[in-house]
């Protein structure tokens, strides 16, 4: 620009925003899972017609063979902790009174597995591979927070401690 | 799936509402416009190799792909290149009374080169506007008073008919 | 231009169209891109590379909408690639998945189109505000009719179109939906012109029935080499051209009158395809019909009528499905008879000529014979024209 050289101030910035908010379905696959979750408080993986891999969350296809997924059924026994972090900050980065224990819970046999919190224990006695259980919410309402958090099944690290 | 299935109950869903706000630097043309526009002037840009006079302001000439050179005072007058009656909101709930969107070719930018604004003082239900506007009719700018002006493209309020 | 491989299409797939689906974007991307390769009699591991289209991250709410539907597109451990150009993106897809073929990179390629606008709250129509110029238009409240009206109005008083006209193409797009087994419920329909003329008025000239739908759903083409072709001895469909444009962002600067973009999209692609009398040489044609108008806009970008020719062919059945001399415009209904998730209704458009050319459009299927049609779609901010082309060698 040759009349004139901008300055700084005449460089401003404008204010504004995206207005729009999000309702998402959970699909066809999820309709059956958080109905079993809140009806009859079981967590169910499904089966590809193909190759028989079974997957949590449950999905309508196999991502492998990309054919439909047929059976359908509980995982069984306890879930094992795949692998976990202690959250020390918020979302907003201020530092939480507790850590929070976030894990990946699978199941033997089982491909996948559910993101969730871990509770009922001392979170800095746990450990890869600890075994879990769901502790499910009184009141359900067909999402993953029917399920408040998965706490031990034993408690081989509260030996001998007070 | 119907809304009632979604409102009821019936089918699971889980919501999101993201928080996004944004500021924009203008960047040097925008920026150098929007401070004519609190001064009540249009700025348009001249390209020297295309001898085209533009607006919206653009810090360089789409079509030589070269710096622009030379900012030029406008008219705050016009042509309107088309214009529409809208009912709808960006939300698409209704409106009782229509906006008037317009394309108005601003005098002293190159033939056929304009903005979007709106029209005001057109009437307002349909058969009245579209008897009053009509595309080829000139317009002026109304402006906001200078001490409400902020530097906005809204610090014109609207663009009227010249009778 | 020497390409590496010709590329044929082998299959198609779509789901319904819904106003309000309950499959997530994903399932809906399995159910069209699984029916396509039943159509083809072809399995996922035929396929060397999937390319993904959908529009704006906004209506689905991903933001990372092509990787997230990577595993529903048939996509997991394979080479992978989005593209996206608005309303464009559908054809556009076609064009890339084409591209990875006729390469000679890949002998095959899934594309799989998707979107799911109902998501977006309080309305998917408040996605589009953020398609605007932060600080010279979206201020003044902008929203999408807007710039369709004002388009439509410059062609309609450029060209002295009579709004019966369009509302014609309205009709005739609503009744041809009438035989698509995706056509969105309520949305074709055989309309009288009273009905269509008497509908609200949304952004005059614009009204309620000449406009597409918001939509949820899905679309896939499997797309091949020559060679892979003829390893199977098949006798497919090519895509004879393909050609793409795009125009400045600043729409108020040009004559909405007239897509020149689109022009210069179809004329690539008739060169390439050696079309030179694109209204003896084009057979069926499937333009991007988001409004009424668009269709008639487009034929005349598409040079299938001269500028402003076009509203006067409507009135001689020219368009028309069952059309003996004339050139058969949008046969499957369209976004209007059909209906628009948007990605996914520009790949119903060519799989609308591909299904037209093996004579397996049913009841959609023309009167006339075929040998060579063409899809085009349009988008981003009056910018972008999308043509593919394809052919039927006897």
């Amino acid at each position: 620009m040759t009349e004139e050289t901008p300055s700084p101030e005449r460089i401003s910035q404008w204010r504004g925003n995206i207005p729009i908010h999000h309702r998402y379905t959970v699909g066809v696959a999820g309709q059956r899972f958080f109905a079993a979750l809140r009806d009859e408080k079981v967590i169910l993986a499904s089966t590809c017609s193909g190759c028989g891999a079974r997957f949590l969350l449950p999905k309508i296809y196999c991502e492998r063979c990309f054919v439909d997924t047929k059976e359908w059924s509980p995982v069984k026994g306890p879930g094992y902790v795949k692998t976990f972090t202690l959250v020390h900050r918020n979302l907003d980065e201020e530092v939480l009174t507790e850590p929070v224990a976030a894990a990946v819970i699978g199941w033997e046999g089982v491909r996948g597995g559910i993101v969730h919190r871990i509770g009922g224990m001392d979170t800095s006695q746990l450990r890869i591979g600890q075994k879990v259980e769901p502790q499910w919410r009184e009141v359900r309402t067909g999402g993953i927070a029917d399920i408040l958090y998965f706490k031990p099944v034993d408690r081989p690290f509260h030996r001998g401690g007070a | 799936m119907t809304d009632q299935a979604l409102t009821q109950g019936e089918v699971f869903t889980t919501r999101w509402r993201g928080k996004m706000e944004y500021e924009w630097d203008t960047g040097a043309a925008v920026g150098r416009f929007m401070a004519g526009l609190k001064d009540g002037e249009i700025l348009g840009l001249r390209c020297l190799q295309c001898k085209r006079t533009v607006i919206p302001p653009r810090a360089f000439c789409e079509l030589c792909y070269v710096p622009m050179d030379r900012w030029t005072k406008l008219q705050d007058t016009g042509v309107i290149n088309t214009f529409s009656v809208s009912f709808v909101n960006w939300d698409a709930t209704r409106r009782e009374t229509p906006e008037v969107p317009a394309v108005i070719e601003i005098d002293g930018a190159s033939p056929g080169v304009g903005i979007l604004h709106v029209l005001g003082e057109v009437g307002e239900d349909l058969e009245t506007v579209v008897s009053r506007v009509a595309i080829g009719k000139r317009v002026e700018a109304v402006w906001k008073p200078a001490e409400e002006r902020e530097g906005s493209i809204t610090d014109i309020r609207y663009f009227k008919l010249i009778d | 231009m020497a390409y590496r491989n010709r590329v044929a299409v082998l299959g198609a797939g779509l789901t319904r169209f819904m106003r309000r689906a309950l499959e997530t974007p994903k399932e809906l991307a399995f159910e069209a891109a699984r029916a396509a390769l039943d159509d083809a009699s072809l399995e996922i591991d035929d396929m060397d590379a999937v390319v993904s289209v959908t529009a704006p991250d906004a209506f689905d709410g991903v933001h990372m909408n092509g990787e997230y539907l990577a595993d529903g597109s048939g996509a997991r451990g394979k080479p992978f690639m989005r593209s996206y150009v608005g309303g464009g993106s559908g054809v556009f897809g076609i064009i890339n998945g084409w591209y990875h073929v006729a390469s000679g990179h890949f002998d095959t390629c899934l594309v799989v189109g998707e979107e799911k606008m109902s998501s977006a709250l309080p309305h998917p129509q408040g996605c589009f505000n953020a398609i605007y110029d932060q600080f010279l238009e979206r201020p003044l409240g902008v929203n999408l009719l807007w710039i369709f009206s004002l388009e439509m109005n410059r062609y309609m008083t450029t060209h002295n179109v009579p709004m019966e006209t369009f509302a014609k193409v309205a009709q005739k797009n609503k009744r041809n939906g009438m035989d698509h087994p995706s056509s969105q419920s309520g949305i074709s329909g055989d309309y009288t012109l009273d009905q269509i003329m008497d509908s609200e008025v949304m952004a005059w000239p614009v009204q309620r029935l000449m406009v597409s739908p918001v939509s949820d759903g899905a679309g896939a083409m499997v797309l091949a080499s020559e060679e892979f072709v003829k390893k199977r001895g098949l006798d497919p469909v090519w895509i004879e051209g393909v050609g793409w444009n795009l125009d400045t962002s600043y729409w108020t600067n040009r004559d909405l009158y007239y897509p020149r973009y689109v022009e210069k999209a179809a004329r690539m692609a008739y060169e390439m395809a050696g079309v030179t009398e694109p209204r003896k040489e084009i057979h069926v044609v499937e333009p991007y019909d988001p409004f009424a108008y668009k269709e008639l806009h487009h034929l005349e970008g598409l040079q299938l009528a001269d500028k402003g020719e076009a509203p006067r062919l409507v009135e001689e059945g020219f368009w028309d499905r069952d059309t003996e001399t004339g050139i058969p415009a949008t046969p499957s209904g369209g976004l209007i008879g059909v209906g628009n998730p948007i990605s996914a209704a520009g790949v119903m458009k060519v799989a609308e000529i591909f299904w037209q050319l093996e004579g397996r459009a049913g009841k959609r299927q023309v009167k006339r014979s075929v040998q060579r049609g063409l899809a085009q779609a349009w988008g981003d901010l009056m910018q972008v024209g999308t043509v593919v082309i394809l052919g039927k060698q006897s």
